[in-house]
């Protein structure tokens, strides 16, 4: 293995470059794609400003309640240029928080706490006013809870202590817990989604596609060796041609392991997004596999990169793991062969893993011939 | 020793070789002619190992073809006819890249004293940027890394310049004479054939081969 070793590192080294960046394409693309999806998903947000009149928590937890908002832009402002902005039509609507807004909130006073502005062009102004009402009557509510359990304690001759911080503490405590206000809906028969994910591609589904034509352009090596002049040396060599290019295919897998380590790190701490290693090898096997041995049909390398892209590129639009999967909805049995799907499922077994096992054995158990 | 009895080889309904027999022994260099797809390469192919004869017996050194190929490549040099050789890599790339994947260990000098032995002193300089001859002795090289007791080769001079060409007769010469290697060589060239070549075997019934030979003074063999 250490000669294999020694020879593969002799072509890497005259391929440097263009190894590099396909071992590295997938993961710069992934980044790119999102950061620029991610950057043109805020653009398109509908700008809300907010006018803070006063500097507490309970207004500074309100306006971070208001940024949550997927759809809306938040921009702080001062009153005078949040409305002039607003006749300008470069804000959708303005909301002010007055002076005593807490103060208000902690006497469960609920008049005259926030004003709000919209245009005859606002299409935003109402969900965000329906939020802002929510989360008002929601902290106006817990005050209230928490006025009413201190006033229990005090009838009921409690000797607890609880001041009203503690007890909001703990109500938000219990209301993280138990989930209560987070129902996911989801189509009949339809798998039901608890993430809360909100961005326009899967960065799985991406990397997964990228993934796929680096693998098939990287494996153009088979047809580079296998139809060189050299072949022919093979047979007095070592190894025979098989079992030189199996290694080779080993010492590729080896190095993949490393590069999707580093992606996995890389797309943990610049997403938060996580998969499993297990899960990410066995993609990646199979993938590999299967150009391993898509290589082996092909004398020259044009007819096999056009193949790489439109395979690339039917299962993009395809496999439903980056563009909706509705363009071809009625071909349900592609999904048995979708190399993303098990991936993106999490599934280990899938009829396609099974199809590139198979085609492996039959690879494996075929005579090997040399023509001088 | 190389001993071939009634080798005969049929591709679909036709007969390439017919009941071919004959022997070399070590020190010799065996000369084939014949017209084109008279079935040189195909004898070549046979004799190394890489075709399978329809009917007929062969053994190297007593040791017979068909019982383990592996073995008997070990004792075997194959020259084809195509330059098989890293294009992108250096003279030394391409000698120390097969070296890795031989049967025998070489340090890089004896590697390079290969390359000298046979004029090809341009080590450490591209494939592609080195001329036909120079190629054809980088071929050539390669196929001995082994070193190898039989050397087949089809074709070996082939489009390159005289000089080349007589430094490589000029080494496989001395292979022969001084190491002992049994080498069968196919060539267009009747006169380096004649005189590189103790014995000389016309393969096909083509009276031009026959007529040409002995105008060279050599008795043709026919196959």
């Amino acid at each position: 293995m250490n000669s294999i070793l020694a020879t593969r590192f002799m072509h890497w080294k005259k391929q440097f470059t263009s190894l590099v960046f396909w071992l590295l394409f997938p993961l710069i693309a992934t980044i790119g794609v999102i950061t620029v999806t991610d950057v043109l998903q805020e653009d398109s947000k509908v700008p809300v400003g907010i006018v803070l009149e006063e500097e507490t928590n309970a207004s500074n937890e309100l306006v971070q309640e208001i940024k949550t908002i997927p759809f809306a832009r938040i921009k702080e402002l001062s009153e005078d240029e949040a409305l002039y902005q607003l006749r300008k039509h470069e804000l959708d609507s303005v909301f002010i928080i007055h002076h005593g807004f807490e103060e208000k909130i902690l006497e469960n006073s609920r008049n005259q706490l926030i004003t709000s502005y919209q245009s005859d062009l606002s299409f935003a102004y109402s969900p965000v006013k329906e939020i802002v009402l929510s989360y008002v009557q929601q902290e106006a509510g817990k005050s209230k809870a928490a006025f009413v359990v201190k006033e229990l304690i005090q009838q009921h001759g409690g000797k607890q202590e609880w001041s009203y911080e503690e007890i909001v503490t703990r109500s938000n405590q219990i209301e993280q817990d138990e989930n209560l206000l987070t129902t996911s809906f989801s189509f009949n028969a339809a798998p039901v989604k608890t993430s809360k994910d909100t961005a326009l591609l899967s960065i799985w589904g991406l990397w997964a596609i990228c993934i796929m034509l680096s693998t098939l352009l990287l494996f153009d090596w088979v047809i580079k060796e296998k139809q060189s002049n050299t072949r022919i040396r093979f047979a007095f060599t070592r190894w025979t041609l098989k079992s030189y290019l199996l290694q080779n295919f080993i010492l590729y897998s080896v190095l993949f392991f490393i590069v999707d380590l580093l992606t996995v790190i890389t797309l943990y701490f610049a997403f938060g997004e996580w998969n499993s290693i297990l899960n990410l090898i066995i993609y990646r096997i199979l993938i590999s596999l299967a150009a391993f041995l898509l290589a082996h049909l092909f004398k020259t390398t044009f007819l096999y990169y056009s193949m790489s892209f439109g395979i690339t590129l039917f299962v993009t639009i395809s496999s439903g793991a980056v563009l909706p999967s509705g363009v071809i909805a009625n071909w349900a049995w592609f999904d048995l062969f979708n190399p993303i799907l098990p991936l993106l499922n999490g599934e280990f077994i899938s009829l396609w893993s099974l199809v590139v096992i198979l085609f492996a054995i039959v690879w494996l158990v075929r005579k090997e011939k040399y023509n001088a | 020793m190389l001993n071939v009895q009634s080798l005969s080889k049929v591709y679909g309904k036709k007969q390439i070789l017919n009941s071919v027999t004959f022997t070399a022994k070590p020190g010799e260099i065996i000369g084939l002619v014949g017209e084109n797809g008279a079935g040189k390469s195909t004898m070549l192919q046979i004799l190394a190992t890489l075709s399978q004869p329809t009917s007929g017996f062969i053994s190297l050194y007593n040791e017979a073809y068909h019982k383990n190929k592996k073995q008997l490549r070990k004792k075997i040099g194959f020259v084809a006819q195509d330059i098989a050789l890293w294009e992108e890599f250096t003279v030394k790339e391409n000698m120390v890249f097969f070296e890795k994947l031989s049967w025998k260990n070489k340090s890089k000098g004896e590697l390079r004293q290969l390359c000298r032995d046979m004029k090809l002193e341009k080590w450490d300089e591209a494939v592609k940027t080195l001329s036909g001859g120079m190629k054809r002795k980088l071929n050539l090289a390669i196929s001995l890394i082994h070193e190898p007791m039989l050397l087949i080769l089809d074709e070996p001079t082939v489009g390159i310049d005289l000089k080349s060409r007589k430094e490589i007769g000029s080494y496989l010469y001395e292979l022969a004479k001084n190491h002992g290697k049994m080498i069968i060589y196919t060539s267009h060239d009747m006169d380096e054939i004649n005189s590189l070549c103790e014995r000389i075997y016309c393969i096909g019934n083509d009276p031009f081969y026959h007529q040409v030979l002995q105008d060279y003074g050599k008795e043709p063999i026919m196959l």
